[in-house]
């Protein structure tokens, strides 16, 4: 009696413990515009507080402890680590259903993007954990780091294969609407798709970036590789014009909208500098949206 | 906008555009019958609903602080709690004095949260606040919650010849939101008391005395769908997101053991009293979302954590030092006091575990530590204690957080009278708390903006930061915008190359320095002391005399006029102290971030039976 009692009174638990709003299944094309965009928008971010005071065109006019007058705060980069680190458990999702759904354009995609962001890591961190990280689900809470010197090596290695990867005669099956960076979908004009074009470009060009950083480092055999690469443009494609350059178009419309949209963010407690304001006058660079005010006061 | 602050917006608009209207209809209903089986044994069943329909919207007209373009959202959440019962009673005295009541039952209890929720960024028509209207198509947002709770248990009531009560329960749940090999979990409890005035000749001034100690566990489940992964919905179209939040297929339910132990003690006929009790709590398993590093890909994961203690006291002393035909006074006292100690973290925590943080404040756990230890940066001092301001001549920034204060009281109070005269009973209530600190992010933000009164040290004359036009400082810099209460020197001492320390005299202006040494960050600043003196209730009230009442239909009628929270003393800024923080769906204390003002309340009881 009391067993009969215990299995009713479990029975449809685990039907009831299912979110029936969230989704447990996806392809790999579900993940990449939220990545696209929240990367474009943390680097954005990322220069509006650290780059734009730093190279003293932005100026703040509450205190002179911020970045912009070099006092640079231990926890300057968290916001950095931790958003990078998210968005490539992200990309690790995606590879891995990539492989699973055997989709090679969507694994060379990824591996463009970890190659971009890790190497944004390595240079801004030094030695960063990379062959354990985003394995949380693997039990793995304390990943070790890499040297950035092996990072380097991995991101060489990776956009190589990445860029063998890339089937130009198919396009992007699960991104019907074209993803946010190249609007690659499954069409293709002449047998070819013009996206998947752009990314393997993309691909050539961050590595032949990488490689220039480490030209002269033991071991990584930079030099020839750069010369391979330049040697053989119709393997490695690479950026020729505007055209190719990786951008992601935001219309400015939710949820697609700017990194900045409070008006109170544009103008408290700041104000642009002479040099930046004289650069653009000299380069004769049309005025933008917040036109500035002489500041009368000076600090 | 509003040319004296950048954050706040038009008064107007928040008063009678911004507005968030919303309506509720609920319904609570029961039934219940109960049938006499035996002179001995009752059967009860009983169903009942808690039920309610809730529709809520967010108006924000265009050139609005936030939303420039105006933005609407419609969000409709229909909840319910469904509790059905059952029990058996058995009711029994037998001749040697014992009175027994026993019973065993059941309940189920199935709990439903939907929530949809439609917004648009930008109105084509300002004013209009319709999706229709939207610029950006609706963002479409949707949640839903199941739990159910799956309970059998029973009580036994034992009662000596009215000298010595024993109470014993037992009860088993089994929770749909635990992983299904830990979802059923069980805990008993057991309490006693002695009379011991019926049980041991005591002096006739002991009208009462009697001890009471019991042993107690309870048990608890946690929120749903913790137990496997789910993508987040993105906001664009056919997207997702992996969860920050990493499931736990394991973990397993919390239990709390407490124990506790006290006294009643009455004398001269019930006219003083005296109650006391102990009581020591353990927590065990709790469930939370701890943070996790985030190069594993995840900000938190769900675990059981460690081992919290909570143990404390509580004295009431009541009294009736006036007691005659027409006029009595009653009084009473009480004072509480709980002390919160972490034995353990969870198993292959840090020895810092981040249990919640808001902005810039944290509560940190360390063994040893409390579950209220307020964490953040601190103002940098030398070994003397002062505080050391650096080239720029603002206060140099600490390096790394340090603790703060904990949040607790030390111990609450209250105090309460009540004076009866023939018909007219005036009574009230003061209480209050000692210790406990709460960071005061709405301090930082008005500081900044130079809103608050001790800003006004060193930008008027006669204060100690003030410094003149004709100050030589001054004059002897024809850079300097030559004008007083513009500048002032940071109070604390710099570093000298040889090691030592001089007293800071750099000039900065006193806007720079109010923003740096009470800049967001900085938590030893803004934090304050929590403690309070509250007239927490005064009530007037009449009842009608008898001699009225006989000739009326009624039984009883009474008016009262009463007030509550209507006067508070404290050092705390700009709000109750006893405000807390909303972090999501917890309520963290000690850090307060813009919270609702609590309210005053007066009103007009009136109490008429048939």
């Amino acid at each position: 009696m009391g067993g009969l009692l215990c299995t009713s009174c479990t029975g449809n638990f685990e039907e009831l413990n299912t979110d029936p709003t969230r989704l447990q299944d996806a392809n790999p094309g579900t993940f990449l515009d939220p990545i696209l965009y929240g990367m474009a928008t943390t680097n954005w971010n990322k220069f509006n507080s650290h780059t734009f005071p730093l190279m003293q065109c932005k100026i703040s006019m509450s205190n002179t402890s911020g970045v912009g007058w070099y006092y640079m705060s231990d926890a300057a980069g968290d916001g950095t680590w931790t958003t990078y680190y998210k968005w490539l458990n992200n990309i690790r999702e995606m590879e891995d259903q990539a492989e699973t759904l055997n989709e090679p354009n969507y694994k060379a995609i990824a591996l463009t993007l970890k190659g971009w962001i890790y190497g944004l890591l390595a240079d801004s961190f030094g030695d960063v954990p990379m062959t354990e990280a985003c394995r949380g689900d693997e039990k793995i809470y304390t990943p070790k780091f890499d040297t950035q010197k092996e990072v380097y090596q991995a991101i060489i290695n990776e956009l190589d294969s990445a860029n063998q990867l890339f089937v130009e005669t198919s396009g992007l099956k699960y991104n019907t609407g074209g993803e946010m960076m190249y609007g690659t979908d499954n069409t293709l004009v002449s047998g070819k798709s013009a996206g998947i074009l752009k990314w393997k470009k993309f691909c050539n060009s961050l590595r032949m970036r990488t490689l220039l950083r480490v030209l002269d480092v033991d071991g990584l055999n930079a030099k020839a590789e750069l010369v391979k690469m330049i040697s053989n443009p119709a393997t490695y494609p690479v950026f020729q014009s505007n055209d190719d350059a990786a951008k992601v178009y935001i219309t400015g419309v939710a949820p697609e909208e700017a990194p900045l949209t409070r008006p109170a963010d544009y103008t408290s407690y700041i104000c642009l500098s002479e040099f930046f304001i004289n650069n653009l006058s000299a380069l004769k660079i049309p005025a933008f949206l917040f036109l500035p005010r002489q500041q009368q006061t000076e600090l | 906008m509003q040319p004296y602050s950048s954050f706040i917006g038009n008064p107007f608009f928040i008063l009678y555009e911004s507005e968030n209207p919303s309506e509720k209809h609920s319904v609570v209903s029961s039934a219940s019958a109960t049938l006499q089986l035996s002179h001995k044994l009752d059967f009860m069943i009983r169903s009942g609903i808690q039920l309610s329909a809730d529709q809520r919207e967010q108006h924000r007209p265009v050139s609005d602080v936030v939303y420039a373009n105006g933005y609407f959202k419609k969000q409709n959440v229909f909840d319910y709690e469904m509790n059905h019962d059952a029990l058996l009673t058995y009711h029994d005295s037998y001749s040697n004095g014992l009175h027994v009541n026993a019973s065993v039952g059941g309940n189920m209890m199935k709990q439903y949260y939907d929530m949809l929720s439609a917004s648009v960024t930008g109105l084509i028509t300002p004013g209009v606040y319709k999706l229709a209207n939207g610029v950006s198509d609706p963002q479409v947002k949707t949640t839903i919650n199941n739990k159910q709770l799956n309970s059998l248990y029973f009580a036994a009531n034992f009662a000596y010849k009215d000298k010595i009560f024993v109470d014993v329960t037992g009860r088993n749940d089994w929770s749909s939101t635990l992983p299904k090999e830990n979802c059923s979990f069980f805990y008993p409890s057991v309490s006693s008391s002695f009379l011991i005035n019926e049980m041991v000749k005591l002096p006739k001034q002991i009208s009462l005395l009697k001890l009471r100690a019991s042993w107690a566990q309870v048990g608890n489940d946690t929120d749903p769908y913790k137990t496997s992964a789910y993508y987040n919905t993105s906001d664009f179209a056919g997207s997702v997101e992996v969860a920050s939040t990493l499931y736990n297929k394991n973990f397993k339910p919390e239990i709390s053991t407490n124990y506790e132990t006290g006294f009643d003690l009455r004398m001269f006929k019930n006219r003083i009293g005296l109650d006391f009790s102990f009581y020591y709590n353990r927590t065990k398993n709790q469930i939370l979302d701890a943070p996790m590093d985030p190069t594993t890909g995840y900000t938190r994961a769900t675990i059981n954590s460690g081992n919290v203690r909570n143990r404390g006291y509580e004295v009431e002393l009541n009294a009736t030092p006036v007691l005659t035909k027409d006029f009595n006074w009653k009084t009473s006292l009480t004072w509480s006091r709980n002390e919160n100690k972490i034995l353990s973290l969870a198993e292959g925590a840090d020895e810092n575990q981040l249990i919640s943080s808001i902005g810039s404040a944290s509560l940190i756990g360390r063994v040893g530590g409390t579950s209220g230890d307020l964490w953040g940066y601190k103002l940098v001092r030398n070994e003397k204690g002062d505080v050391v301001i650096g080239a720029n001549g603002l206060p140099e920034r600490g390096e790394e957080i340090e603790y703060v204060g904990c949040v607790y009281p030390g111990w609450k109070a209250g105090f309460y009278n009540e004076f009866t005269y023939k018909n007219v009973k005036f009574s009230f209530l003061i209480d209050g708390q000692m210790g406990g600190k709460i960071y005061s992010q709405s301090h930082h933000k008005m500081t900044e903006q130079g809103k608050l009164k001790h800003t006004l040290n060193g930008r008027l004359p006669g204060t100690e930061y003030y410094i003149g036009a004709d100050d030589s400082r001054l004059t002897s810099n024809p850079d300097l915008t030559q004008l007083g209460g513009l500048y002032m020197v940071a109070p604390g001492v710099v570093k000298n190359s040889d090691g030592g320390y001089s007293p800071n005299e750099k000039l900065i202006t006193v806007e720079s320095y109010y923003k740096e040494y009470y800049r967001i960050a900085n938590v030893e600043t803004n934090t304050f002391d929590a403690s309070f003196l509250k007239l927490r209730e005064v009530r007037l009230e009449y009842n009608l005399p008898k001699k009225i009442l006989s000739r009326s239909p009624f039984t009883n009628a009474s008016i009262a006029f009463y007030g509550r929270n209507l006067l508070c003393i404290t050092d705390f800024p700009l709000f109750d102290p006893e405000a807390a923080a909303l972090n999501g769906s917890s309520i963290t204390p000690g850090i307060e971030t813009g919270s609702l003002p609590s309210t005053r309340t007066l009103g007009v009881n009136i109490n008429l039976s048939f």
